[in-house]
């Protein structure tokens, strides 16, 4: 097995010097097929990199079309050339008006795994700089209809990946996430768990979050919060996602002009603590209330308690430096109305 | 006869396959004709990874190493139980949705060590090193002590085993009704058979394959007539719309066929997973809704409901035991704080020594004739210190 791998690894390697020995003819533009191509790699790497940088624009200006781009004939008789690398050059020289450019052309038959090898390659810096970006070439390459042996033995290793049966099938999730999602993840640089995490979600409820992107302040952990909380409630309140995103209060947040990203998300998120922690908010809403009772402005004395309300203690701390302060804090403490607040703390933190 | 149907009925819908470990004696007494159309070969461990197809195939193993040990989940910091375990069974053919087992196991497989003489003397030799203790022993730690019960016979030669020893009974902890190879064994008293019990509505929602609580009720009668001590385990107790009620039926319903006198312990617990546990739940059973509620992550990595929550239920619970006088039993928390304890009894057990001295006082009162050491409390104290760092239980609450 390991063996065959290797050979069949090699073969691929080899072939790629194929494509550099390839015959260059010029050929019209109008006769190669950049959006529609099949090979259009960058066109799904878009929402990640510029059109065309501007470095390199300026370098074509300067010096013009010094390297041919690469297409494949058809597999039916028609005229056009499929592209498969080259679009940034093709693009400047449809803008500079020019009739024809080189082409590096692959016939017919030329194998899809070595393009898609080539490929993986040539653009190894984007492919490999996030976990979204080799979703997406998996996806990419899966979509040029790879075997599943050769996307494993052939394609994860050439994008640095173990040749791992598992490792594939996660990637294809991460790859089917809804596009912005994707995009999000790239441009965050999201781990692989996280990305992962991202795909037990609704397609939709993700969708429609990252169609706020710009209202709200998502951070990579305030969106899966967001997506953890609103999952728990629609499984608990037996919500589908469309009567989530028409209950009134959170509609009422996202669309009102007035609050800023991160005043927004900040509500939302309350909002989502209380639809999801209703005891614990209530709890220790009651106990915040009596706290600012005992504390009193007083700048030396802390109350604390374990919010997570496991235990029933309170923690009355106070940062003193001298004794008049200590006075002070024991006659303030033992004052009716810290007592009472205290006692109140105390009852209320029993079960 | 209809049992033997059922009982082929049950194997044949469960296991695809059964695998003997070749150096395992013929001895062991499988029930080859019950097994129906499941294949059977002398074979080493499959090692089988998916939780789900390891269900499916039983392997009857050898002995290896010591299965003898204090249950794992025993945690100093909550006041638990601390009884002793015999690990002989590992995966279960049940598929609870709560069920650790499917974030615990890296071999999946079914498996049984069906050498159960080995087993008894390694228990024998355990429990003489401390005479004065009377020792709990649970097969249950990794599956279901009764749920392969209608191939290998382990259970039964456990419980004829055990009636010999002088200080410990076993504690057989099953979600299943198949009682029957037991009832005519020689346990002399020495078996305690203990249900699982919930709702029906959650037994049909979350404990996918097990018996119906109206067929566990029936198989717990069966035992109790048996002369077997009857053990209850309200555990994982689960919030759902109309909880109070179903709750309150299903005690009802125990205790209108079940004496309070049989019962020898009842033990409350509710639902707590870890937090990969909850991705994997999530996963496993997408229609079940238990990860959906209110919960706090507890110092020992757990999610639970919150307390004020689980002292409501557990104090529900409570009141409904009283109401049918199943109060005289001994009742127990498992793994709780003592804080949550001395929310709900008026004298709780403050340290896992003083529990243990209960369970053994609590059999040695209430089950005289078993002829149970009598238990001093001090042994039982200084053998927990020995064991857990003392003061922790409490230090904190």
């Amino acid at each position: 097995m390991v063996r065959r791998t290797t050979k069949r690894r090699l073969a691929v390697w080899t072939k790629m010097h194929m494509i550099r020995n390839q015959m260059i003819k010029r050929i019209p533009l109008d006769r190669i097929m950049a959006q529609g191509s099949r090979y259009a790699l960058s066109r799904r790497f878009e929402p990640f990199v510029e059109q065309v940088s501007s470095g390199l624009a300026l370098n074509l200006d300067q010096a013009g079309l010094l390297m041919p781009v690469l297409a494949k004939l058809p597999p039916n008789n028609s005229q056009h050339l499929h592209l498969i690398d080259g679009f940034k050059r093709y693009q400047w020289a449809c803008r500079k008006g020019l009739s024809g450019i080189d082409v590096k052309i692959l016939a017919q038959d030329f194998p899809d795994l070595k393009i898609a090898t080539y490929l993986a390659h040539e653009h190894a810096g984007i492919i490999s700089s996030t976990i979204a970006a080799k979703a997406l070439f998996i996806t990419f390459c899966s979509g040029l209809g790879l075997e599943n042996e050769d996307l494993i033995e052939i394609i994860l290793p050439a994008i640095g990946l173990p040749a791992q049966r598992s490792l594939l099938d996660k990637y294809r999730r991460i790859g089917a996430l809804p596009q912005e999602v994707l995009s999000f993840c790239h441009e965050k640089s999201l781990s692989f768990k996280r990305c992962l995490n991202l795909t037990y979600h609704d397609r939709k409820l993700l969708a429609w979050l990252m169609g706020y992107r710009n209202a709200l302040h998502l951070t990579a952990t305030i969106f899966q919060e967001l997506l953890d909380a609103f999952d728990e409630i629609m499984r608990r309140k037996e919500m589908s996602f469309h009567d989530l995103k028409d209950t009134q209060d959170i509609s009422k947040i996202l669309k009102d002009e007035a609050l800023s990203a991160s005043e927004k998300t900040a509500r939302l998120r309350g909002m989502l603590r209380l639809l999801r922690q209703p005891t614990l908010t209530a709890i220790n809403a009651d106990l915040d209330k009596w706290r600012c009772q005992v504390e009193g402005g007083n700048q030396v004395l802390s109350i604390g308690w374990d919010r997570s309300l496991e235990y029933e203690h309170v923690e009355i701390r106070a940062r003193i430096t001298d004794m008049a302060q200590l006075e002070a804090v024991m006659e303030h403490l033992q004052s009716d109305r810290s007592l009472s607040a205290i006692n109140k703390m105390l009852e209320r933190l029993k079960a | 006869m209809s049992n033997v149907t059922s009982i082929q009925k049950t194997s044949s819908m469960r296991l695809t396959g059964i695998s003997i470990e070749p150096d395992l004696g013929h001895e062991i007494g499988i029930e080859l004709p019950l097994t129906g159309t499941v294949a059977i070969e002398k074979a080493s461990f499959p090692k089988i990874k998916d939780y789900r197809a390891g269900k499916r195939h039983l392997h009857l193993d050898i002995k290896r190493g010591n299965l003898f040990h204090l249950c794992a989940s025993l945690d100093p910091r909550y006041i638990c139980c601390s009884t002793h375990v015999v690990a002989h069974v590992s995966n279960c053919p049940f598929e609870c949705t709560y069920c650790f087992l499917q974030n615990y196991l890296t071999d999946a497989t079914l498996t049984l060590v069906a050498d159960t003489d080995a087993i008894l003397k390694e228990v024998r030799q355990m429990i003489r090193q401390q005479p004065w203790r009377t020792f709990r022993v649970g097969t249950w730690e990794l599956g279901d002590s009764l749920g392969n019960e209608f191939i290998c016979m382990s259970a039964k030669r456990l419980v004829e085993g055990f009636s010999a020893l002088g200080n410990a009974v076993l504690k057989l902890r099953t979600k299943g009704a198949l009682v029957e190879p037991l009832l005519h064994a020689d346990h002399k008293g020495r078996t305690v058979i203990s249900w699982t019990v919930n709702p029906p509505q959650v037994v049909a929602m979350e404990e996918i394959g097990t018996a119906s609580i109206e067929k566990r009720i029936t198989a717990m009668a069966k035992a109790a007539d048996a002369g077997y001590m009857i053990g209850l385990h309200f555990d994982p107790m689960l919030l759902f719309d109309g909880w109070k009620n179903a709750y309150k039926d299903l005690v009802q319903e125990i205790f209108s066929r079940i004496r309070t006198s049989q019962v020898c312990w009842i033990s409350l617990g509710s639902l707590r997973f870890n937090p990969e546990m909850k991705k994997k739940i999530e996963l496993n059973y997408p229609r079940s809704r238990i990860t959906a509620q209110e919960m706090v992550l507890g110092d020992d990595n757990k999610f639970r409901y919150v307390r004020h929550v689980r002292v409501g239920m557990y104090r529900h619970l409570l009141r409904c035991l009283k109401d049918v006088g199943a109060d005289r039993c001994l009742i127990y928390l498992c793994m709780e704080r003592i804080n949550v304890w001395r929310s709900l009894f008026k004298r709780p057990p403050e340290t896992i020594g003083e529990l243990d001295f209960m369970f053994a006082r609590s059999l040695s009162e209430r089950f005289p004739s078993l002829g149970l050491p009598e238990p001093e409390l001090d042994l039982y104290l200084k053998a927990a210190d020995s064991i857990y760092k003392p003061g922790l239980c409490t230090s904190r609450a």
